[in-house]
């Protein structure tokens, strides 16, 4: 990919009419993750904390790369591959905790 | 399916719209698979379903510890998301040789404008603290937050909590408006913003202003910060269709912004119709929308008063929102004169309305406007005033003795006025004119001899407020 194409790259998350529309396409969200424990009421707040300190980790990142983060070095072979910042899991994470 | 997993789900068939939220729902059905046996399916009335979705949004439920610790974490991506935003122009952050041999190829500045990966970040941590915000609003509004029961203390703790994470989720969405409104160019492409980004924190911000009643509920909903989230996208939208006349992007990006001011105009129509503390507040929003070159904000209100339909409305229930509005007249007028007084023009056919207050509010705005500084006071020197325009060009009064005598003269007419409350109102516009030395010499006795007449008249109110201006000096 090209640096233009990826200006030009379409928006993976245009803003949705509500908060439910995330379980539809294009954003396809779960009410929640699949490892997600719910056995009991300590599983569950476990895994709720478990979630905030993925954004926590993530936020850390953020602050310590920087914009980098967001031109992924760059690397037109691998495109595929490359490690977004605010990945499926993020988002997900997001979703459970705010819906 | 994991028999021993609590489940619920939703069916989504009808819709309805809350404050730009939509909650799309008719029928609920609550499965509880326990054991792997099927418990119960129950429907519950429409209602009960609005309100247990909202009971069920996780960020409200959450531990307290949790939730802070949410509200913390998403705080500060997006400040740290602003700031970076801030600094990237700076950064010349990948001007390596790569970039720059695809500008040259291209022509166009790429480099200026962020990565799409970072802008759906900025937008779904934007998206994420609104959603947030508008249960915490919808909560507080239900009285499930701020009024909770129980005893005093825990109240009182529990209403601070809930005012300090509403406050930090104000300010934190304050920040990224701001960013947003600096850095128009580096995040979006030719400075044409995605409008439904741009209008997140005004969304929350309408809200909010919805629950400021009073000075408690206006501090403790930080009403504030959300009329400074309005004014500095009202500002931003101005600045930049100034910005870029003369470039190709003209008509573009003034266009998305014209789109956003009259966005921002309807809603606030809206909430003023709607609540009566409105008026006030949109009154001093428009002292904090920036006046130059000109205070969109204000005259397109203005505007949209002056196209009002009034008719019919006499003393109809429905014209109960246009007594809300009413007010914003002679409000904005005390802060902003000169805007008013430049478009005067649009409130003028509203001196034949059916409804009394608007009347009355127009008589009050002109008493301010004749009677303050910066208005046409009587001794200034207002005739090589210049009045601005509304397309921001600008045109010399050649006599501002002549504006001054037609607002005098449109007073003077007014005292006979059908309803007793705008008589009283437009004496009452007397008294302020003359307490405030505004009134011409030649005016003393036209002016005298109508209150004398005024006090003839049959009602009390009117009489007083004639016997006043008889009184003052």
């Amino acid at each position: 990919m090209t640096i233009q194409q990826r200006h030009n790259k379409k928006s993976t998350f245009p803003i949705p009419s509500s908060l439910h529309d995330l379980e539809r396409a294009p954003y396809n969200l779960l009410p929640y993750p699949n490892d997600f424990d719910d056995d009991d009421e300590a599983a569950r707040a476990d895994s709720f904390d478990a979630l905030v300190a993925k954004l926590e980790d993530g936020n850390e990142q953020l602050g310590r790369c920087g914009l980098d983060l967001f031109w992924g070095g760059e690397s037109v072979e691998h495109d595929d591959e490359e490690d977004v910042w605010m990945d499926e899991e993020r988002i997900q994470a997001l979703y459970t905790l705010v819906r | 399916m994991d028999g021993r997993r609590t489940h619920s789900s939703f069916v989504h068939v009808g819709s309805v719209s809350a404050s730009g939220e939509t909650l799309t729902c008719d029928c609920f059905r609550f499965w509880c698979y326990q054991s792997s046996h099927l418990v119960v399916s129950l429907s519950i009335s429409y209602t009960q379903l609005i309100h247990s979705q909202k009971n069920f949004s996780k960020s409200t439920s959450l531990a307290p510890k949790t939730r802070a610790r949410l509200l913390t974490a998403l705080c500060e991506a997006l400040q740290t998301l602003s700031s970076l935003l801030d600094s990237y122009n700076s950064d010349e952050n990948k001007g390596n040789s790569t970039e720059h041999h695809t500008q040259t190829q291209t022509g166009f500045a790429s480099s200026q404008v962020v990565p799409q990966s970072f802008r759906d970040a900025f937008a779904c941590h934007l998206y994420m603290l609104f959603s947030i915000m508008f249960f915490t609003e919808s909560e507080a509004k239900g009285g499930h937050g701020l009024d909770a029961k129980g005893n005093n203390n825990k109240r009182t703790v529990e209403s601070d909590r809930a005012e300090a994470s509403r406050a930090a989720c104000a300010d934190c969405m304050m920040v990224a408006t701001k960013a947003m409104a600096k850095n128009r160019a580096k995040l979006w492409q030719r400075s044409v913003p995605d409008e439904a980004v741009v209008i997140l924190p005004c969304r929350i911000a309408f809200q909010i202003l919805e629950s400021a009643t009073g000075v408690v509920a206006r501090k403790a909903c930080s009403a504030d910060a959300a009329m400074a989230m309005i004014a500095c996208t009202v500002g931003s939208c101005t600045s930049n269709t100034t910005n870029v006349v003369g470039s190709d992007n003209t008509s573009t990006s003034s266009t998305a912004n014209n789109g956003l001011l009259g966005t921002i105009v309807a809603a606030l129509m809206d909430l003023m119709h709607s609540y009566e503390h409105m008026a006030p507040l949109c009154a001093e929003l428009c002292e904090m929308v920036p006046e130059q070159p000109t205070n969109q904000l204000a005259i397109e209100l203005l505007r949209e008063i002056g196209r009002l339909n009034t008719n019919g409305l006499g003393d109809n229930s429905r014209a109960s929102g246009i007594r809300n509005v009413a007010p914003f007249l002679h409000l904005l007028a005390t802060k902003r004169p000169r805007i008013v007084l430049n478009n005067i023009a649009h409130l003028m056919p509203h001196l034949n309305s059916e409804v009394y207050n608007l009347r009355s509010s127009i008589a009050t705005a002109i008493a301010v406007i004749l009677s303050s500084e910066e208005g046409l006071k009587e001794g200034n020197n207002n005739d090589g005033l210049r009045m601005e325009r509304e397309d921001g060009a600008s045109h010399e009064i050649g006599d501002a003795a002549k504006t001054r005598n037609a607002l005098l003269d449109l007073l003077a007419e007014r005292v006979l006025d059908v309803s007793s409350f705008t008589r009283g109102a437009v004496l009452k516009a007397w008294i302020q004119i003359v307490q405030s030395r505004a009134l011409p010499v030649d005016r003393f006795i036209p002016v005298t001899l109508m209150a004398i007449d005024r006090l003839q008249d049959k009602t009390i109110m009117a009489r007083r407020q004639a016997m006043q201006v008889g009184k003052s000096r």
